[in-house]
Formats: C-alpha cells, structure tokens, sequence
C-alpha cells in the first residue's frame, strides 16, 4: 500500500502553477480571512494580467495586487477600505484604464460561482434588473424567464483558475476549520474545483489530523475541496484571521497613507513590506512585534 | 456638511431618527457607509422599542439581538469580530445569508435621484475624469428584494441629490410608478432619504422625493438650495423630532461608550 499524499506545500511551490491571465478568487471579506501572505506572494512573484474575483467584499488584498501591478480586471463587488477610504490604487488604475472593472452586484458573482459549482453554464438572478449593472458589464444579460416571462439576469459561470484562501487551522490532507466567520470560502472552493482550478489555503497554524477525525464537524472546508495547504503563521496579517485575531489598524492606516501619497510611495511600500521580506518569517519579524500581536489577540470575544 | 451646534453630533442624529423607523419583531441588516450608524440605529432600537428586533449581520449571517446582553463595543468595521458577535444568539451558513427575509436594509450612497435610486458606482468629474466608488456591494440585490430600505447620505448637496445619477448602481422606484412592477422586483422600494440637513421620504402617488421635515438648525431654504433633483416641499415642513433623553442617553450609555458617533 502506497501512503496517502501530504498537501502540505510552501507558499512558493503551492503558487508554482499561476500563470498570467489567470483568474484568482481571493476568500475573506473585507479585512477579515484575507490570505495576505499569499497575496504578497503573488506579487512578489510579478504575476501579470490577472483577473481577480472576490465573493463578497475585497479591500487591501486586491488593492495590494493592483498596485503591484499584477491585475487586469477586477470583479469585486465591493473594494474599498472601510473606515480608511476608497481603495486609492485600484481608483487611480481604474480611472486611466490601466484596470479594467467588471461592474457586479455581490449575488451576481455568487450566481456565476453557484453556477460553476453546478457545472452550469450560467447562473441566474433577479440583481441588476433595472440597472445600469448589464449596460456596463456585458457578460451580465437580460434574460426572460421561459416559465414566467418576467426578467432576470444572467450570469456566465465564474470558474478561477485559482482559489486563494485563509483558514485559522487545516491538517496535512486540506481539512480546514475557521474559528470565524468562513464567509463565502466554501462557495470559493466548490466553484474553483469543480471547473479544474487549484485551491490553495494559507493556515495559521497545522494541526494534526487527529484534530479533525476526533470532531468530523471541526471542518468547514473538506480536504477533497482543496489542494494546497500552507502554513502562515498570523498569514492574514495585516488583516484578521477571523475569531483568532483582528486586522491591524495602525497598519492598514500606514497603507492606505501610502497609497494617498501616490505611486512612488506605493512603490516603496511595496518595495518594504512586500519584496525586501525574503520570506514569511522575515516578515514577521519585521512588521510584528510580541506587544503589537499581544494587542492584535485582545478584544477577540471567544477569549473572554 | 453645514454646521451643527447640537448638543448631538450628525451620526447620532440620524442613528435615532433611524431607530424609529424600526418596528418591533422585524428582522434587518444593517449596512452602508458608516455602517456603525445603521447599527446603532437597530440596536437603540432594540433596547427602547423593538425588543423583539433581529439584527442579520451584513453579508454574514450573525443573528444578534442585544436585549439582556453584556455591554459591547460599537466599531467602525462592519464585520469586526466585536461587532459580529454582539448579542448573535445564532450564525447562519453564508450560503442562506443573502435568501433570508430582510425587512430593511440601509443603504449609502456617492448619488441619489428624486426616485431613491442610487448610485455607488462612478461618478462623472467636472475635468471629464471619473471617480469610482466602492462598487454594489449587495445593495443591487437588497434594492429588488428586501421590504423596504433607507438611504442614508453624508453630505447633502446638488452633486449628490441629482436630477440624474451618473450610473444606476441599485433601483429605487425606477423611472416612478409601474417602473417595479414591469420589472417583476418583490420588495417595496426605498421608504426614507436622511442627510445631515433632514429627513426625506417618497410620496404615495408620484413616487417623488418628499421632505419630510428639516432637522433642529437646519432651514428648508438651504436644504431645497442643495437638492439638485426633484423635491416635494410641502406647505408645512417640521422639524425633525430632536433626540429625547432617554435615546441620547440610552445611545451614550449602552450602545456607543466609545464615542464612534461622535467622532
């Protein structure tokens, strides 16, 4: 008998595969569960030409990307920074055209990933009738309901190449558990697998598989669902790994400050925190210290 | 914004105003821009006269209802931790968060027009370029499907109440009467405009945009001045009923502590 294969992988090897032009769905939403250590890694890495998808809501992972120039086209249905502002480098690419938007409501993208879960060639929805949603977006069309007459819009399957996701815990065969909310990951995952993609998870920590056989409802994600998992300690940073850690204000501030300043600082925020880094490890110590993680672990309710 | 020498700030205000239009046992979301004012609103509401409120955490299915709960904070962030899991009694599955019965949203907006359809999308400049909002989050979707909504603006001027909106990100009563019901769209439409100038709503018969009252400081002459769209003023406007004291106090004393609507 041949033994069962680890899924464990680096962050370098489990990327191996993206290639330019691919679609990427990043999991999370807004700044919770971001796989920020493997969003640095694909921009570290210059992938170009990508088109990225997000769920729900997007703010500095596919803010991050685009100002390191690695995206195409962004189908988001939110992307903003919250309590910080717009998302000022998608803003200035997408007002020149250096970045193509791909308008959509965030139950249109789930209809194109529900679809492609199915293996459907669309998926249908009542967003956007009445819209200027299907005159700036031409994959999203008018259609009549053939039961009912009434419109509808239809939306063409969703089917990333590749699925970038962030877990609080997985085992070696890509079970993954979130302590949190796991927002639209599931749907991510199903959607990518089924359409031949690769899903690829950064967890904050590995756990035995024993973790996961003594409580089969442990996993949110199961492992047949997944393809690489890669171990990155507080790897969402600097957003929240949701019910293990919160975001990094001071340093979402210190981003968004940056991006206000305009390109040439981006380019040397990127410069500091994405290419100077040699590894995840190096990152940590650089931009965390024992009192900033002590302060990001406070104020999580399942702790008190 | 004009100017408010209220002994409330504008957040708190509209977070008041907004509670009251919150009927007990109704299930909501709140969302938007600012989005710690929407659940203000719906936890002010909860702990003066809607006991029986449920509050559905945004995109995320936390079920929260803060009555007889331990104290927590009010953050800017819409689904930090602190806030998700305040008062949530249940979590639904992502995959039934968006079909389960939402009797209100709220909405932000960059544009509003005299039928309350909104716009988050782009904006078109004065030099020709464009700025892009956030996009529609599920407002697109919580326009066509929940009972009703409020829109809820922070600024109250020509550019952002217009005559027309430079994309049409989410549909209020489309063009005016029999715009929803050729389009097949369930809820029932926008039902409240606030601004930090007054209180809007939508009249029965033209769909129009209708002012309702003016808040304390603030004059009808100024609000219709930096109303760009359509806009029913009737002969007798009030003004909006100021904040009691049992709301500024239960608002400051159990629902924002921090002070985020104040800042």
């Amino acid at each position: 008998m041949t033994g069962r294969t680890s899924k464990k992988a680096d962050a370098h090897a489990a990327l191996a595969d993206l290639r330019d032009g691919a679609v990427v769905a990043i999991g999370g939403s807004l700044f919770h569960n971001k796989p920020m250590r493997l969003v640095r890694e694909v921009a570290r890495r210059g992938a170009r030409d990508l088109i990225v998808v997000a769920v729900t809501q997007a703010s500095i992972d596919v803010d991050l990307l685009v100002a390191a120039g690695c995206v195409a086209e962004v189908r988001v249905p939110y992307l903003g920074l919250e309590h910080h502002g717009l998302a000022l480098n998608f803003r200035r690419r997408a007002a020149d055209g250096r970045v193509k938007v791909w308008d959509c409501d965030e139950t249109q993208v789930i209809a194109g990933m529900e679809a492609a879960a199915k293996n459907l060639p669309s998926g249908w929805t009542k967003t956007g009738v009445g819209t200027d949603l299907p005159n700036s977006n031409p994959d999203l069309k008018p259609v009549a309901d053939p039961i009912t007459g009434e419109p509808m819009i239809a939306v063409p399957a969703i089917r990333p190449d590749m699925a970038l996701l962030h877990a609080t815990r997985g085992d070696q065969w890509g079970n993954l558990a979130y302590a949190g909310y796991p927002f639209s990951d599931v749907l991510i995952a199903e959607a990518t697998r089924r359409g031949g993609g690769k899903v690829i998870a950064s967890v904050d920590e590995v756990v035995p598989a024993s973790t996961f056989t003594a409580d089969p409802f442990l996993a949110d994600i199961a492992h047949i669902l997944v393809d690489a998992v890669v171990e990155a300690p507080w790897g969402a940073h600097p957003c929240s790994s949701h019910g293990n850690y919160q975001y990094d204000d001071a340093y979402l501030a210190h981003y968004q400050q940056s991006a206000r300043d305009g390109e040439d600082a981006m380019r040397r925020w990127l410069a500091e925190h994405v290419h100077a880094p040699e590894s995840h490890e190096a990152y940590l110590d650089r931009f965390l210290t024992p009192s900033r993680l002590a302060a990001l672990r406070r104020d999580i309710y399942a702790r008190q | 914004m004009p100017a408010n020498d209220m002994p409330w700030s504008w957040p708190e205000l509209a977070a008041i105003v907004l509670s009251r239009e919150l009927a007990d046992g109704e299930v909501g979301s709140p969302g938007g821009s600012r989005s710690e004012i929407p659940l203000a609103a719906a936890r002010l509401a909860q702990l003066t006269r809607a006991p029986n409120l449920a509050i559905i955490t945004s995109a995320a299915g936390f079920v929260a209802n803060m009555v007889d709960k331990p104290w927590s904070p009010l953050v800017s962030s819409t689904m930090d931790w602190r806030n998700v899991y305040a008062g949530t009694e249940a979590v639904l599955p992502s995959s039934g968060v968006f079909h389960t019965r939402r009797d209100w949203f709220f909405a932000g907006a960059l544009q509003v027009d005299g039928h309350g359809n909104i716009n988050l999308t782009r904006v078109r400049l004065k030099d020709g370029g464009e700025m892009r909002g956030p996009g529609a989050a599920g407002l697109a979707y919580s326009a066509t499907m929940a009972q009703r909504y409020f829109i809820y603006m922070h600024e109250h001027s020509r550019r952002s109440f217009v005559q027309r909106l430079d994309y049409r990100t989410a549909i209020g009563f489309g063009d005016g009467p029999g715009s929803r019901e050729a389009l097949g769209l369930r809820g029932g439409g926008p039902a409240l405009v606030i601004s930090p100038r007054g209180v809007m709503d939508f009249d029965e018969r033209t769909l129009r945009l209708r002012l309702r009252s003016v808040h304390p400081g603030q004059s009808v002459e100024a609000l219709v001045a930096n109303t760009g769209c359509e806009l029913i003023v009737p002969s007798v406007v009030p003004s909006t009923p100021a904040p009691s004291e049992q709301e500024l106090d239960v608002l400051r004393r159990q629902v924002d502590r921090g002070g985020v609507l104040r800042r």
